[in-house]
């Protein structure tokens, strides 16, 4: 459906122009954003900040945050604030199955936000398949697809609907991470099958790209909710400004004042069965 | 209908006639081409009766026995008057002659039009395709739709944008009828043009209030679209080059007085000029529309005429045959008037609709995809008017919906088809237009409406004490057979009570008062700011509720100089009930189970609107100003199912000022020139609080929905139109202009993203038809 968009964007932009304008904003109290993950690969971590001003271009990390993991509801680990502001590391790696929730305490003395007590909603490490090969290969021009060198990878999707992933892809050891690089889907077209095997095509990952550029793939399991919240964000951040793009909406996570889902909070906390893979494209 | 029905209504009518009463009635038709005229005024000047004919031409009179003196008469037309001498019954068929351009009106005061004080109908507006194509346009393509805009209590959300708001009603609140079939997507290109091409049109009517209890199923207006007959007395055609699209209709007879025919087609070009583009993507593209419009009327007797009308319309966009993108109405409509005694009038009315659109890629690429979607209609409508005395005109009747909606199929690589949904709508119906003394008329009307939602199809059954319906209050499945019903909307809720009241004051000045109920079961599901193509209607089931809207209208009515001059003043209050909304961030595309998307909401809208407008002379034009607002309110139970906190907030389409003028000046023989003006208080959209962030992804925080608005709008259009030879063999002109003349940069949306070099979050004016855009048409007609 995305080509639709590309389409509808291609006929509107024969009219349109579009600028860069100034604008007045009122700014409004620092909200906590609260974005970590626990894994079955790499030990937990969590990044505290605080929402800033729309037009400040960045949000200032927030230090003395005490965070504790906990692994079915028992508390598992308590994360320490490295160097960098807001970036808080534990050493717990979590397990395929298990559930994962964060209890964030702000205390009254913090410099930056309100003192409270935050909480995670649950999330579960899901199961995710191997990537079976990860590779480049040369295209010709089709709908939307330069000709040239693309990546992409195949795996077997397992049986069984709801199944949730995300692709992040490292391109010349940089992070993919503009809101359009965003890669997610879930297994209502592919349960069962694989990627790359008709009648599934191969996940392309990026392209066209130079002969010699590097690649590293990961592939990770995702919940059904952390699906929504991803579809959310890049909803909000990627299908603006045309005429036929949705109302601006708050993108919602599963951060909540303790006793209080209403009272909610910026950002994510996942859990994840990660999958690895690395390339170079070669003629 | 069977005949022993039609003959006890009959013989129930004729009863009630009172035995030295007679009636004078017949059909109203333009002399030159056959063409019956619709809303004429026939006036008995030596008794009480007035009428005016109805949507086919038809009027009835009742008069006491003697001579009668009965003017008819109708705006752009010579009027006339008859004088009968009646012993019985009389059957008077009048053809008028339409003013020449040359001729100065001829100014008979008596004849002068004053229906618009005299009527009970208010918050109506008609425009005859004259005055359409007066109105300078947007590459010089005469667009109704585009001049419905430029009415007060019309607004769109911008330039560009699909469909129209009426009174703070949503695009799907309007009933669009083309010959009594409704049309679910009014526009071609996105929304830069609308599907009727007004050289196949004859007359539009919109209601924007007051509402006749013959329509039903939408809330806020119906916009009642006729096209011409043909010409019976003569083969004749027109048509038209333009820049966007070039035009041509035929008309004529086949049988001379009895029967004619008239086709009309239309097809854009710019999909021609696409591949000059440097960009090898836009040069790969097709883009254009086509529609035709055709249509047969066949005069059986004096009684009895027969219709077949039809509509075919479609847009195509392709990307270098690898890539389809289209979406169509296909419309037809057979439809049978009799003349059942000189008081009865009936027509039955059946009607096929279709609404398709398909994506796809062809069918020999590897991984080939198609996904089609479609909404069908099978429409059965039987309408009376019985013209019981001068005091009372009774319209009753019933309409009747089945429609089969196929929200998509996919085929292709895989293949996935959404559950149809069955749904069957009823309406009944009867008013009274009672002329209780001189000044003071009623129209009390009811309507009973409903809907049933019926299978098969296999239901979802969620934990109702959850609150909230998601995946995860998911209890059970149901499955209904086929015919079985899964939701009956025939409720006691269905009445829809409709209510007009005229007080004339003098022959100048009248007060009008209206109350209408109207109830919509079917459902267009979009939660973009323009609805788009792919946007699928869903009818009211088990878990969307009928939608409801009360209406109360007051209004003024003065007319000056002799009825050329005439003002209105119209204030109106306005509440919804179960309005669909969108939860934040909700997926609508092939979804089955789209209640887990929707939230019901209400909404309020009140306003203020004034207008003066000339419609003879060598001036006409009108100046328009509304004051009105528009709002929404969902207040579920969990932020999930709030908007805004659940507090009222401004619909997207919310514009508090509107003021409109528009003006057409007639200079001497040759030339015709129009101007327009539009201003409006900018739209509602809204702004972040604040900035957060998602591993790395900088994004806006939102809380309060449409809380700021873009820069106020307005613009000015002008155009000039040169007869070049106005030999009625052969007269054709040259139409040249200028849409937005000073070049204002008005903006469609203001919208916030990261940069795409450097990440830093920004905000962006959007702008469409920025420019002065130059046009020029040519037109002909033979």
């Amino acid at each position: 459906m995305k080509r639709i968009l590309f389409l509808s964007i291609l006929a509107f932009g024969l009219i349109s122009c579009e600028e860069v304008i100034e604008l007045d904003i009122p700014n409004t109290d620092p909200q906590i954003i609260v974005n970590g993950r626990v894994s079955d690969t790499i030990p937990v971590e969590v990044q505290i900040f605080a929402s800033a001003p729309y037009f400040a271009g960045d949000v200032p990390g927030v230090s003395d945050v005490q965070i504790k993991l906990l692994e079915n509801g028992i508390v598992v680990d308590s994360l320490i604030e490295a160097d960098s502001a807001g970036f808080y590391y534990g050493t717990f790696v979590g397990t395929l199955g298990n559930s994962y929730t964060l209890d964030i305490v702000v205390d009254e003395n913090n410099v930056i936000l309100e003192p409270g007590n935050w909480v995670s909603e649950r999330e579960v490490i899901k199961r995710c398949p191997p990537i079976d090969s990860f590779y480049s290969e040369y295209r010709e021009r089709a709908p939307f697809q330069p000709e040239g060198y693309y990546v992409a990878a195949h795996f077997s999707e397992p049986a069984g609907l709801g199944d949730f992933y995300r692709i992040r892809a490292w391109r010349n050891d940089s992070l993919q991470n503009q809101p359009f690089d965003l890669q997610f889907f879930e297994d209502e077209f592919s349960d069962g099958l694989s990627f790359g095997t008709p009648p599934v095509p191969a996940l392309t990952v990026d392209g066209p790209r130079p002969v010699g550029t590097t690649y590293k793939l990961e592939l990770s399991s995702i919940t059904a909710s952390h699906f929504d919240y991803l579809a959310i964000l890049q909803q909000q951040t990627v299908q603006v400004g045309s005429t036929f793009d949705p109302p601006p909406a708050a993108i919602v996570g599963n951060i909540h004042r303790k006793g209080d889902p209403e009272d909610y909070g910026l950002g994510y906390f996942n859990a994840s069965t990660l999958r690895y893979a690395e390339t170079v494209i070669v003629e | 209908m069977n005949r022993l029905t039609v003959l006890s209504i009959a013989l129930l009518t004729s009863a009630f006639s009172l035995a030295q009463e007679f009636s004078v009635s017949g059909t109203i038709t333009d002399k030159n081409t056959g063409e019956s005229l619709i809303g004429a005024s026939v006036r008995d000047l030596d008794g009480s009766g007035a009428s005016v004919t109805n949507p086919y031409g038809f009027y009835s009179l009742s008069v006491s026995s003697g001579s009668h003196r009965i003017v008819i008469s109708y705006l752009g037309y010579q009027a006339d008057t008859i004088t009968v001498n009646v012993t019985q019954n009389l059957t008077y068929n009048v053809g008028l002659f339409p003013n020449s351009q040359q001729i100065d009106e001829v100014t008979v005061s008596t004849t002068r039009e004053n229906e618009n004080i005299r009527s009970t109908q208010m918050s109506v507006t008609s425009l005859s395709t004259r005055e359409i194509q007066r109105i300078p346009q947007l590459l010089g393509e005469t667009d109704v739709i585009r001049s419905l805009t430029l009415l007060p209590g019309v607004t769109t959300v911008g330039e560009g944008a699909s469909g129209f708001n009426v009174r703070g009603g949503n695009v799907d609140q309007n009933l669009i009828l083309l010959d009594e079939a409704p049309v679910f997507n009014s526009s071609h290109l996105f929304g830069f043009f609308s599907v009727f091409n007004a050289d196949a049109v004859k007359d539009v009517k919109l209601f924007k209030g007051g509402i006749p209890s013959m329509y039903g199923g939408r809330l806020s207006s119906v916009l009642d679209v006729r096209q011409k007959e043909g010409n019976t007395q003569n083969f004749a055609g027109n048509g038209g080059i333009g820049l966007l699209s070039s035009r041509l209709t035929l008309e004529g007879p086949i049988i001379k007085d009895d029967m004619s025919f008239m086709v009309a087609g239309r097809r854009s070009y710019l999909d021609i000029f696409l591949p000059l583009a440097d960009n090898p993507d836009i040069a790969g593209t097709t883009l254009y529309f086509y529609d035709f419009n055709g249509k047969l009327n066949y005069k059986v007797s004096d009684r009895t005429r027969i219709y077949l009308s039809a509509y075919w319309g479609r847009d195509n966009l392709g990307f270098n045959d690898l890539f389809n993108f289209g979406w169509g109405n296909v419309t037809t409509t057979l439809r049978l008037n009799h003349i059942i005694n000189e008081k009865l009038f009936m027509n039955v009315t059946g009607v096929y609709s279709d609404y398709t659109y398909n994506i796809g890629t062809p069918e020999d690429q590897d991984i080939s995809f198609n996904l089609d979607s479609r909404i069908r209609n099978y429409i059965a409508n039987s309408n009376f008017t019985w013209y019981a005395s001068n005091e009372h005109k009774v319209d009753f009747g019933f309409n009747t919906t089945n429609y089969v909606f196929d929200p998509g199929e996919i085929t292709g690589f895989r293949d996935l088809t959404l559950q149809q949904e069955f749904a069957f709508e009823a309406g009944l119906y009867f008013s009274d237009e009672w002329k209780i003394t001189e000044n003071f008329t009623i129209l009390a009307g009811l309507r009973y409406s409903g809907m049933v939602n019926y299978g098969p199809r296999n239901v979802l059954e969620y934990d109702r004490s959850a609150g909230i319906l998601n995946d995860s209050t998911v209890i059970d499945t149901t499955t209904y057979g086929r015919y079985e019903t899964i939701a009956n909307h025939f409720t006691w809720d269905g009445f829809e009570p409709r209510i007009a009241i005229n007080y004339t004051l003098n022959e100048a000045q009248s007060i009008k008062l209206s109350y209408n109920r109207t109830r919509q079961y079917i459902h267009l599901i979009s939660n973009t700011t323009s609805p788009t193509p792919v946007d699928v209607w869903r009818p009211s089931g088990k878990y969307i509720q009928p939608a409801t809207a009360d209406q109360v209208a007051i209004g003024f009515f003065q007319n000056l100089m002799d009825n050329q001059i005439k003002i209105s003043v119209e204030a109106y209050y306005k509440t919804f009930q179960n309005l669909v909304d969108y939860k934040d961030g909700a997926d609508l595309i092939f979804q089955d189970n789209l209640e887990k998307e929707l939230l019901s909401g209400r909404g309020r809208a009140y306003g203020l609107e004034f207008m003066v407008e000339k419609k003879t002379g060598w001036l006409t034009g009108w100046f328009s100003y509304t004051l009105a607002r528009t709002e929404r309110q969902v207040e579920g139970e969990y932020r999930a199912t709030r908007i805004n906190g659940g507090d009222w907030y401004p619909a997207n389409f919310d514009k508090p000022h509107d003021l409109t003028l528009v003006l057409n000046a007639q200079l001497g023989t040759r030339w015709d020139v129009g101007l327009n003006f539009a201003y409006q208080t900018g739209r509602p959209v809204t702004y972040p609080d604040a900035l957060s962030e998602y591993q790395g992804i900088f994004y806006p925080v939102y809380s309060n929905r449409n809380g700021a608005r873009i820069p106020d709008y307005h613009r000015l259009d002008i155009s000039a139109t040169y007869i070049l030879g106005a030999d009625p063999k052969w007269e054709h002109s040259l139409t040249f202009g200028v849409y937005n003349v000073y070049g204002r940069n008005n903006p469609y949306s203001i919208f916030f993203r990261q940069d795409f070099d450097t990440g830093t979050p920004q905000a962006v004016q959007l702008s469409i038809f920025a420019a002065p855009i130059p046009f020029v048409t040519y037109n002909f007609k033979f």
